[in-house]
């Protein structure tokens, strides 16, 4: 832009300086000068032609036509005197008048040759009457003037000429600077306008292209979502999945535990006794698996709540010792328990299922040496460690092995290790219990996991969890003569049930579904003093139906439990809406006397959300 | 046959008589000049005395009737009164085929009517300044002269150049 206003104002300049050019030549051309300068040199030709014509004619005199030539001549040299003493008078005036052309030399010039055409006219002037007789010596004194005369014209002609031609060249040069002004002008104003277009040409490119981009960024949300979607739907499906599964699964290994814990009952002998131990260990086990999946599910529904309390750590690991004790002789592995008589204060069963999940990992990365579960106590804290001589894990996938089904150097996918599930249970399980949890491995030497949890400063080496079984058997008699109605659609569970719950001396009557639930209340007039439902009834009914019904029926708040192998967090969030205690299957029966003692001695009808645990 | 031979003669002969009594009835409006000629007028021009052209000598010029302008100009002093006669009429005395004309002067100076509006201006042939018959040495004998000062518009470098001195032809486009 600012090219141009230079631009413009140049040609404004040129223009100006190009007209005062043109005007130069206007007044140099149209003044006459040079005109009259080859007028006058013409007309002198003309007298010396004719000067010349009478000379010749007087060298020989026989064709000399009398007085012919001399009128001649002397109307030439009239002109050439009209020439200086008339016109260039005026011509001369003229030129003073516009001396801005005429510099001194060419006005001095000027001045001389004036002078001298006048000093010709008066130097002949006498010679030139019809009366006179002019000599051939006069004559050619005569032209030797005349030619003088004309050699200065000629010179001042061409200085004129020079004048004139160098004011053309000036305009031509103005011009020529005009034209290239204007060519700048033109150039950078199409320049301007190309850019302007070429700018304006990449802005909608870019425009385009954005758009482009934005179509293939729509395309790609597109297809995120749809993937989102898709994951969000593979996601359920998985939960639903392990619901399902793991609700499938659990029937009949709740009803073989069930039939196990009264098995126990009857068993005398101490081989019988053992089988029946390493049935139940099986099962434990089998539901292990089935635990560590609902586990992950309810950890993630966020239903789960830890319940710090006091405990003895010693307990706890000496329970755990003795638990994987068999597993470990049977792969000849050495299971050491080196615990201190620290109390700590933190969820027991929590950090039960936490070491638990790594003690088993433990015995299946550990292939020979020894495993180690261990606490310390540091200042305010208990260290638990549980050290390995196993296999280790490779640094790059010591962060890797926290996340679900991540299993290391299992491509066979050998379900006898498990799922892959373990650490990233106890992940989840520490960071809900907030304690530290940290891994120490070594590729080929082994791992250390701490864990670091709050010490109790005034500790007791009481234990409680001695007098455990003399509390079972207290719980066991305290239910004698209670009512429990029990309503399960299958019917082997609910054979099973009855018989657990009649070796504690309960009065039990069973239904398979609502109705003849409620045909038994009705018409036996059978009053129970608790309920427990199963959650999947018969034709889409559900247990939380059922109880619902009952205590209609009934017409009070009969306490219920409701048993499922239902996982899902839709069914977690709906049981702990409806204010009903859930046990999930399978139930242990210790787990399931404790809970009925506690809810048939309590008037408070809904019991906590608990991980199940399988000790 | 050569009755009718005789007739297409004699017809013939009818016509260019008739013809050349046309145009001598024509010419006869410009008589022949009878002293010194001092202007010619020559081309397309339709009245003529001599060989195609217009020729004139004073008397002829001054039976036009006289027509006077008073004017400053640049190669006189003072104020100056020409005589003459005016330049409309003689175009019209010889029937100038077009208003355009070539002013040719004794010095072989030459001057383009063309590029003037000539036949706005009351302009002369003047042969008398201030009550002397002009000459060659005063510039004459015959001036082309404009009313400069009556008409200012005109009283330009243009119509100076236009103001012929020594004037001897008109050439006639």
């Amino acid at each position: 832009m600012i090219a141009a206003l230079l631009c413009v104002v140049s040609i404004a300049f040129l223009a100006k300086e190009i007209t005062s050019a043109g005007q130069r030549i206007h007044s140099v051309g149209s003044i006459r000068l040079v005109n009259f300068s080859f007028m006058v040199g013409r007309n002198f030709d003309e007298l010396a032609r004719a000067l010349s014509g009478y000379r010749d004619c007087r060298l020989s005199p026989d064709q000399l036509p009398s007085g012919a030539s001399n009128a001649e001549y002397i109307e030439k040299f009239d002109i050439v005197w009209s020439a200086y003493k008339s016109a260039y008078r005026n011509i001369y005036k003229h030129w003073s008048s516009t001396g801005y052309w005429l510099d001194e030399g060419r006005a001095t010039s000027a001045a001389r040759l004036r002078d001298s055409g006048l000093a010709f006219v008066d130097k002949y002037q006498a010679d030139m009457s019809p009366d006179s007789s002019i000599g051939c010596d006069r004559i050619n004194k005569m032209l030797n003037d005349i030619f003088s005369q004309k050699e200065g014209i000629s010179e001042f002609a061409q200085s004129y000429f020079d004048l004139d031609n160098r004011a053309a060249a000036e305009q031509q040069a103005g011009i020529k600077k005009l034209y290239h002004s204007i060519l700048f002008l033109a150039v950078s104003f199409l320049a301007t306008l190309m850019l302007a277009a070429a700018l304006v040409y990449k802005a909608m490119r870019e425009t385009g292209e954005s758009y482009r981009q934005s179509q293939v960024a729509g395309q790609k949300a597109m297809v995120a979502l749809r993937e989102l979607r898709e994951s969000v739907n593979t996601s359920v499906a998985q939960q639903n999945f392990f619901a399902a599964a793991s609700h499938d699964l659990r029937q009949p290994l709740h009803a073989l535990g069930l039939y196990l814990g009264s098995l126990r009952r009857h068993v005398s002998t101490a081989d019988a006794r053992h089988i029946l131990n390493c049935a139940t260990l099986s099962t434990e086990s089998l539901s292990g698996l089935l635990d560590s999946l609902l586990d992950i599910s309810k950890l993630d529904a966020g239903v789960i709540e830890s319940n710090n309390e006091e405990f003895d750590i010693h307990t706890l690991l000496t329970r755990i010792h003795r638990r994987f004790l068999p597993e470990a002789k049977e792969k000849s592995l050495e299971l050491i328990c080196e615990s201190d008589d620290s109390r700590v204060f933190t969820d027991e069963q929590l950090l039960d299922r936490i070491l638990q999940n790594l003690i088993s990992n433990a015995l299946t990365y550990t292939n020979s040496g020894r495993i180690t579960i261990a606490s310390t106590r540091v200042k305010d804290h208990v260290v638990v460690t549980v050290t390995d001589t196993g296999s280790g894990i490779p640094e790059l996938k010591q962060e890797a092995v926290f996340t679900e089904f991540y299993q290391l150097r299992n491509k066979e996918r050998d379900r006898g290790k498990g799922l892959g599930l373990g650490l990233s249970i106890v992940r989840r399980l520490s960071d809900l219990l907030e304690v530290e949890l940290e891994m120490e491995s070594e590729e080929g030497k082994g791992t250390r996991f701490s864990i670091r949890l709050p010490a109790v400063k005034n500790f007791q080496t009481a234990s409680l969890n001695k007098r455990e079984p003399e509390t079972k058997i207290a719980l066991e008699s305290s239910l004698t003569g209670v009512k429990i109605l029990v309503v399960d659609d299958e019917e082997d569970i609910r054979d099973s049930t009855v018989i657990v719950l009649q070796g504690w001396n309960c009065t039990v009557r069973a239904a398979e579904d609502i109705d003849s639930a409620l045909q038994i209340v009705s018409t036996e007039g059978y009053s129970p003093d608790l309920i427990l439902a199963d959650y999947r009834l018969r034709e889409q009914k559900t247990g939380v139906q059922a109880v619902e019904a009952l205590r209609h029926v009934i017409g009070s708040k009969v306490p219920a439990i409701i048993v499922t192998g239902d996982t899902s967090v839709d069914f977690l969030t709906r049981a702990s809406l409806t204010n009903l205690d859930v046990l999930y299957k399978p139930v242990e029966t210790k787990d399931l006397l404790m809970r009925i003692v506690r809810m048939v001695t309590s008037n408070d009808p809904s019991g906590k959300k608990r991980l199940q645990t399988s000790t | 046959m050569k009755v009718h031979v005789s007739a297409v003669v004699r017809m013939t002969t009818t016509i260019v008589v008739l013809l050349c009594s046309i145009g001598v009835a024509f010419a006869a409006d410009l008589q022949k000049p009878s002293g010194d000629v001092l202007l010619k007028i020559t081309g397309n021009i339709s009245n003529t005395n001599s060989a195609g052209e217009a020729w004139f000598d004073i008397d002829m010029l001054k039976a036009f009737g006289v027509t006077e302008i008073d004017t400053q100009t640049p190669w006189t002093d003072g104020s100056a009164k020409f005589s003459g006669v005016l330049l409309s009429d003689l175009l019209n005395a010889v029937g100038a085929g077009s208003s355009g004309f070539q002013a040719i002067g004794l010095n072989k100076y030459k001057y383009d009517f063309r590029d003037i509006e000539h036949e706005k201006y009351p302009i002369i042939v003047a042969w008398q300044l201030n009550g002397e018959m002009l000459t060659i040495r005063s510039l004459g004998p015959l001036w082309m002269m404009f009313p400069f000062s009556d008409y200012p518009e005109i009283d330009d470098e243009m119509h100076r150049n236009a103001a012929v001195w020594q004037l001897i032809e008109l050439s006639v486009y």
